[in-house]
């Protein structure tokens, strides 16, 4: 065999060799995804039947308990939300729903974190979502960049060998059903996040940052939801005291969240600014981290979210229960400056 | 262009290609416009000062060749016709002449490199020296300017070439383009080796044959400078940056581990670096100078040296050791000490003068900071002492009856010369050289003895980590140790299989792409690149 033949089969078998490394650990993620807590072959069950949809990121994914929707509002409900998940990648997954469920409402979470998110964040967890090889390819090749393909083969990799892990020990979810999700929904434990306001006060200021694809494609959302006549309404789930203490700039995307609401005449809800967050939603218990809702309180939030809404719907006025800005919340705690002169 | 890239490595892939699909004979042109594409990638100005460089080396060479010719033509016409001392005369005229074209070009090139690596130094000291004097006016500091890539080694490599056709050990490349690629040579531009003219134009300029062994040898050799550079040195940067940085909390022995795993990282990295390069031109079917051999198993410092960088070492061998041990001036000073204090004083004189020149210059080579000429100093002081105290040392051998090649004495003399080199190594990697003393006081004052292995490693948050990465250095030696006998490739075809080695290199591969997404956030460049 000449030279270059022998070194393209040698080639050639070594990328063999590599593949063949990667197809176990591979084929367990696929079968397996119960990792960041969904599983596409659950929403494919589901198929055709849901009415009523949650999408955004974590603070969604963790807030949001499909199970207190359905209950309450006697609807078949999907939380779509993962981590990080961007604006263009909440678009591919509603309308990919849209296509196939007789969708009546979308609740879209939005925060300080929706409209900067750059691209690649939050998608090599979508890229899970789907059902079938193709779908997964036609949205990788949409929505990963080049520069990227080794960050998501890097995770996808890491990802494939914790659910090989999960295989091997028996616990994957094909085995062992996780009773911390249900439809999209992941409980979280609970966590005391108290701190030192006064010290943390303005001390992890959030560069404003809104990146373009973000309003590009919040605005197609709502254009697609208008066109399948789909009710969307935007929330901001609750956060902890201590992170609207730590963070600057959070009017910033509240204005912008407004006036998007505004221009498109849909409800808007800040529950950061419930004047009785801070009794309802303690920082002591209610949170699994200073910016995610934990399992017991989700639940009492997710029903206290659809009451919310009926009662904007049914005309009822709630400026009086909530705060017209950050600013105006901030005004009023004891860790904000002007207070603790005036203490002084 | 990183080497730690994809796109290095398509890049390798394509140049490849292109280097075995085109005629033979312009084989070296697919280098050298492999080369200028490299150097452009990397920043437009970077061209300017290769193209300075080779232009007033060509230029210098030709001359001095073109001078020597004609010297050498007019004598052999002249002889036996004129007085000999007219041919004298000329001969020193023209002599005078080829030194004119060589010191000018010294002084460009060198003078070019200076002002990029030196002139922030020396005006932050002369700053220093005149505020220091109650000075009120002050050169003003704007010099930092960022150092052309490669210029450190390409402007050595071409001043060696100068030299050696001046001195007459080579002919004067008459082909710019010829004298442009081995100024640009792509591969070995950011951190070398350093190479000699006629071994290295040998290599670039030969017919180059595709064989599957150079293929196969390369590749391995590719996989296993990354695997170096990934998995040990950037894993390794992680716990010495946290070591070098806070030391002051940590414990002696804390200290002295992150010092030793310094050593280990810097060896991983740079000869990570040459196996990839070198890996990467055995495929071309080209050679280069090797910079390793072994060197943490040496048993003197000298030794070391000889074993490490080793064509830097022989750069300063050649150019500037031997000019120096062997001028005139030298020689009569060491004859004159001969007479006074005895033999071995005449010759080791001469030679001592001669190290401490080459020192300096190898510490500032290195970095433009009193820490670096303090490390230069201090190398060069372990090697001019242990120079004089030979004949001490010889004479307790005997009187202990020490046989130098019992396998104890070597293994004292090797770890002996590896915590001595890992000292010295040190002193200009903490910072300063304030804090290149406070770290060894810190081993040598804190006498805390750790209660536990967090105590022991505070900076490892990972035990598994710590375990694969010293998997990973036992890796290394089990390496050295055989390549004493034979290189490590040769031995896996002899004891592995075809398929289990494709195994193992596939693992490597695996391994060093997911190792770089652990550590991706402290991963960079690499650290022989800054000099």
């Amino acid at each position: 065999m000449s030279n270059f033949k022998k070194a393209i089969l040698t080639t050639v078998l070594f990328i063999l060799v590599l593949a063949a490394f990667h197809i176990p650990i591979f084929a367990c993620l696929l079968e397996n995804e119960n990792f960041h807590y969904q599983d596409y072959r659950e929403r494919e069950a589901l198929s055709g039947t849901l009415d009523y949809v949650v999408v955004g990121s974590s603070h969604a994914m963790w807030a949001i308990n499909p199970k207190i929707l359905d209950e309450k509002l006697g609807v078949n409900s999907y939380n779509l939300s993962n981590e990080w998940l961007n604006v263009k990648s909440r678009y591919t997954l509603l309308e990919y729903e849209i296509r196939r469920n007789p969708i009546k409402t979308v609740i879209y979470e939005v925060s300080y974190d929706t409209l900067r998110t750059g691209d690649i964040m939050g998608d090599e967890y979508a890229l899970t979502r789907w059902s079938t090889i193709p779908e997964r390819i036609r949205f990788f090749i949409h929505h990963i960049k080049p520069k990227d393909y080794l960050n998501v083969y890097q995770f996808l990799f890491t990802q494939g060998v914790e659910c090989a892990g999960y295989v091997l020990d028996g616990t994957n979810s094909k085995t062992i059903p996780n009773p911390d999700m249900y439809k999209g929904y992941f409980r979280r434990l609970d966590y005391d996040v108290t701190a030192d306001y006064a010290a943390i006060y303005n001390t992890d200021p959030l560069e404003f940052e809104v990146v373009d694809a973000s309003m590009e494609y919040m605005q197609k959302t709502v254009d697609l939801c208008k066109e399948n006549g789909i009710e969307i309404i935007l929330v901001n789930v609750p956060n902890s005291r201590a992170m609207i203490c730590r963070r600057t700039n959070l009017d910033l995307y509240r204005e912008i969240y407004q006036e998007f609401a505004d221009e498109n005449d849909l409800i808007f809800v800040d529950f950061n600014l419930l004047k009785t967050k801070d009794e309802v939603f303690p920082d002591k218990y209610a949170y699994f981290n200073e910016e995610h809702l934990a399992g017991r309180y989700a639940n009492f939030y997710t029903a206290f979210m659809v009451d919310t809404i009926a009662r904007i719907e049914s005309g009822e006025d709630l400026s009086d229960e909530f705060f017209d800005s950050y600013e105006a919340y901030e005004m009023i705690q004891d860790y904000y400056p002007q207070e603790k002169e005036k203490a002084q | 262009m990183n080497l730690i890239s994809v796109q290095f490595l398509l890049f390798c892939a394509i140049v490849v290609i292109v280097f075995y699909a085109v005629p033979k004979r312009f084989q070296w042109i697919v280098l050298l416009a492999a080369s200028l594409y490299f150097y452009w990638t990397s920043g437009n100005r970077n061209i300017l000062f290769v193209l300075i460089t080779s232009i007033s080396t060509y230029f210098a060479a030709c001359g001095i060749q073109k001078s020597l010719e004609y010297q050498k033509a007019w004598v052999k016409e002249h002889k036996g016709k004129i007085e000999k001392s007219q041919i004298k005369a000329f001969k020193e005229k023209c002599k005078k002449q080829q030194k004119t074209i060589l010191v000018l070009t010294l002084v460009l090139n060198f003078g070019l490199l200076c002002v990029f690596k030196y002139l922030h130094f020396a005006v932050e000291q002369i700053n220093q020296l005149i505020t220091s004097f109650g000075g009120a006016t002050a050169i003003p500091d704007a010099w930092s300017l960022i150092v052309p890539l490669g210029i450190s080694f390409y402007t050595f490599q071409t001043m060696g070439y100068l030299v050696d056709v001046y001195l007459k050990k080579t002919s004067a490349e008459t082909n710019y383009f010829k004298v442009l690629l081995f100024v640009s040579f792509f591969p070995q531009m950011t951190q070398g080796p350093i190479s000699n003219f006629k071994f290295l134009t040998t290599e670039l300029f030969k017919e180059h044959t595709f064989t599957y062994r150079q293929y196969s040898w390369g590749v391995q050799r590719m996989i296993w400078g990354f695997f170096k550079k990934i998995v040990i040195a950037d894993w390794m940067s992680v716990f010495v940056n946290d070591v070098f940085q806070n030391y002051p909390s940590y414990t002696g022995i804390t200290t002295l581990i992150g010092a030793f795993m310094y050593s280990v990282q810097i060896y991983a990295d740079f000869s990570g670096y040459m196996d990839i390069v070198c890996g990467f031109c055995e495929i071309l079917g080209i050679r280069l100078t090797e910079n390793f051999n072994r060197p943490y198993f040496s048993k003197s410092i000298a030794e070391y040296w000889r074993r490490w960088h080793i064509s830097l070492g022989a750069w300063f061998k050649t150019y500037i050791y031997y000019p120096i041990a062997l001028s005139k001036w030298n020689q009569k000073l060491g004859k004159r000490l001969r007479k006074v204090f005895g033999k071995k004083v005449g010759q080791t004189m001469p030679a001592s003068i001669a190290l401490v020149v080459v020192w300096l210059v190898t510490g500032l080579w290195h970095g433009a900071s009193w820490a670096y000429i303090a490390w230069g100093g201090v190398n060069g002081i372990f090697i001019i002492f242990s120079l004089w105290m030979e004949p001490v040392y010889d004479s307790w051998k005997r009187k202990l009856h020490i046989k130098e090649n019992s396998f104890y004495w070597r293994a004292f003399m090797t770890i002996r010369t590896f915590v001595l080199v890992t000292f010295i190594k040190v002193l200009p990697e903490v910072g300063s050289l304030q804090d290149g003393f406070g770290l060894w006081k810190q081993i040598f004052t804190n006498h805390v003895i750790p209660h536990d292995l967090h105590q022991l490693l505070p900076f490892a948050h990972s035990k598994f980590k710590l375990l694969a990465l010293a998997v990973s250095v036992l890796l290394i030696f089990i390496t050295s140790m055989i390549q004493r006998k034979q290189p490590i490739r040769q031995w896996l075809e002899d004891h592995t299989h075809y398929v289990t080695r494709l195994i193992l290199f596939a693992f490597a591969i695996i391994i060093i792409i997911h190792v770089e997404s652990l550590i991706s956030d402290v991963a960079g460049g690499f650290l022989y690149e800054q000099f």
